[in-house]
């Protein structure tokens, strides 16, 4: 059984529909891409599986995750969900976390939230999942602000955020589009290695496929908020069926990069 | 920590630091001591020049010590100014959370309701009550907390507003972070910086604002004490004697006057610090 169903999710935010009766289905374990150029409304439904969609917008249709429907839940029940069962990775490592909080605090929050941690817990856990993630002097670091790390350690912070609590479903939307590209190749590896050891799913939102061919063994493509083209990501790469996600694997061989004509 | 260091190597910071200070202190040691009781009246001893019979300052017409009365006046500026910036905070919060946090309809009502009544001058709501339930502190306070607390929601509103769509609101949502628990360990701290430089401008308006109610009437009564109601006594004695004009009227501006500055200081602290935070 499929740990997320999407079927005919719409999004309207106003009169616009931004998502347009996408359907998505990602097994346990499974990891899926979801590309498409900006604006084409990959974000936002991330965003309403997570039930965190914007102001105004609305979404119809149904999300299931592990059987239940997510769509028309109250804000406490889905507060239970995320970060528990269904947890995020932000795009900007630099906004994501609060200026104002120590690295230690935020780090154990999901912890603190959905396990009844008390301080001291959290303060020990805090430790270990920076440790998890690979950051430097994880008992100094977990004491730190914000503004003293790198957009690599703060996008560490933010993924061992989001694994804190061993979720079920993972939503990575870009992840490392805001870093240096040294600084890229590391963050794959660890987001691949870790998913790997949790068995997480995991819905990684790009429009990179160059690493989407790395880390994703099936792909979806999206355009201007529909669903053009779903497959194996080798076989979406070698033979593209839609002309959007042709022009996409050409611009991709365009700019030389070569994982993809592999 | 940074930010009081900061407060203090700025020159406004630190010159409202010593006169916010020196109205501490006045408030403070006029508690325990005041040269002479600063509601006394002797009449025998009136218009007293300074340094005469005991009086540094002088005395007024009924013989009332002038220092005694500034002293004393300090507690009762300070009190209401104090007072009325609670209030202000209170009520100013409140309005910007609930226009920011409620459905979209029912915060565009608070907004609309806040708008509206930051057209009333605090004065004019502060003579309307004192008009219906008569001068006392509570009725300067309230006006003045009141009148505060709209403008303040406008500007908390906006900030807010900013902080709320930032990316770490939205990650602690995605944390499973409760609307209070996102209020409280994210959303009250990033915008405290503002509010409290907002809140410092606040007691110096409060203040000004108590002296004025005082000046035309309309505060506490007697026996308390107020340099608003000094400067009223005084006013007609003005060219006898103008010293007990001026030191009151002095007093008045030298606490405005900090509570500015200590404002402005607090506002290039605080915005020091964001672009180191920025910077790095």
């Amino acid at each position: 059984m499929s740990l997320l169903t999407i079927t005919d999710l719409s999004v309207r935010i106003g009169g616009a529909t931004v998502v347009d009766e996408v359907g998505l289905e990602l097994a346990p374990g499974e990891r899926l891409a979801l590309i498409g150029e900006s604006g084409s409304g990959k974000s936002l439904t991330a965003l309403a599986v997570m039930g965190l969609l914007p102001d105004g917008a609305r979404a119809t249709g149904s999300i299931r995750l592990g059987g239940r429907e997510l769509l028309g839940l109250g804000d406490r029940e889905l507060s239970r969900l995320r970060g528990e069962r269904m947890a995020m990775v932000f795009q900007e490592p630099m906004s994501a976390l609060n200026p104002l909080m120590r690295i230690g605090k935020q780090l154990a929050e999901p912890l603190r939230l959905h396990r009844g941690l008390n301080r001291r817990q959290a303060a020990t856990a805090a430790v270990e999942l920076a440790a998890q993630v690979g950051l430097p002097d994880p008992d100094l670091i977990v004491r730190s602000w914000p503004h003293q790390l790198s957009g690599g350690q703060r996008q560490r912070v933010g993924l061992a955020m989001a694994l804190a609590t061993r979720p079920a479903l993972l939503i990575a939307d870009e992840p490392t589009t805001a870093l240096d590209v040294t600084v890229q190749a590391d963050m794959l590896r660890l987001l691949d290695e870790l998913v790997h050891q949790h068995g997480t799913s995991l819905l990684f939102i790009s429009h990179d496929l160059a690493v989407v061919t790395r880390l994703c063994s099936r792909a979806a493509v999206l355009k201007d908020g529909r669903l053009v083209e779903e497959g194996a990501t080798g076989t979406l790469v070698r033979t593209p069926q839609h002309p959007y996600t042709q022009r996409l694997v050409a611009a991709a061989r365009a700019t030389g990069t070569e994982e993809v004509t592999r | 920590m940074t930010v009081s260091r900061a407060l203090l190597k700025s020159r406004s910071g630190s010159a409202g630091l010593v006169l916010v200070g020196l109205l501490l202190l006045s408030a403070l040691v006029s508690l325990v001591w005041t040269p002479y009781d600063p509601t006394l009246a002797r009449p025998r001893d009136g218009w007293l020049l300074p340094f005469s019979g005991g009086h540094v300052l002088g005395t007024d017409r009924l013989g009332r010590d002038e220092l005694s009365q500034l002293l004393a006046g300090a507690r009762g500026t300070l009190l209401t100014a104090l007072l009325a910036a609670t209030i202000a905070a209170v009520v100013g919060l409140a309005l910007a959370l609930a226009a920011v946090l409620v459905p979209r309809w029912i915060g565009a009502a608070v907004v609309q309701l806040t708008d509206v009544l930051i057209a009333f001058p605090v004065l004019l709501i502060a003579m309307i009550l004192t008009a219906v339930y008569g001068g006392s502190t509570w009725t300067v306070v309230t006006a003045v907390g009141v009148g505060a607390g709209v403008n303040l929601a406008r500007v908390a509103r906006a900030e807010a507003g900013r902080v709320l769509n930032t990316d770490y609101v939205l990650a602690a949502h995605a944390a499973g972070s409760g609307t209070w628990r996102t209020v409280r360990k994210h959303l009250l701290p990033n915008i405290a910086p503002t509010l409290v430089v907002q809140l410092s401008l606040v007691l110096s308006v409060a203040v000004l604002a108590e002296a004025a109610l005082s000046f035309l009437g309309f505060g506490a009564p007697a026996p308390a004490v107020s340099w608003g109601r000094m400067l009223h006594e005084q006013q007609q004695y003005i060219a006898a004697r103008p010293l007990l004009v001026i030191w009151p009227g002095l007093a008045v501006a030298a606490s405005v006057l900090g509570f500015n500055l200590l404002g402005d200081g607090l506002r290039e602290a605080a915005d020091a610090r964001l672009r180191i935070r920025e910077a790095r």
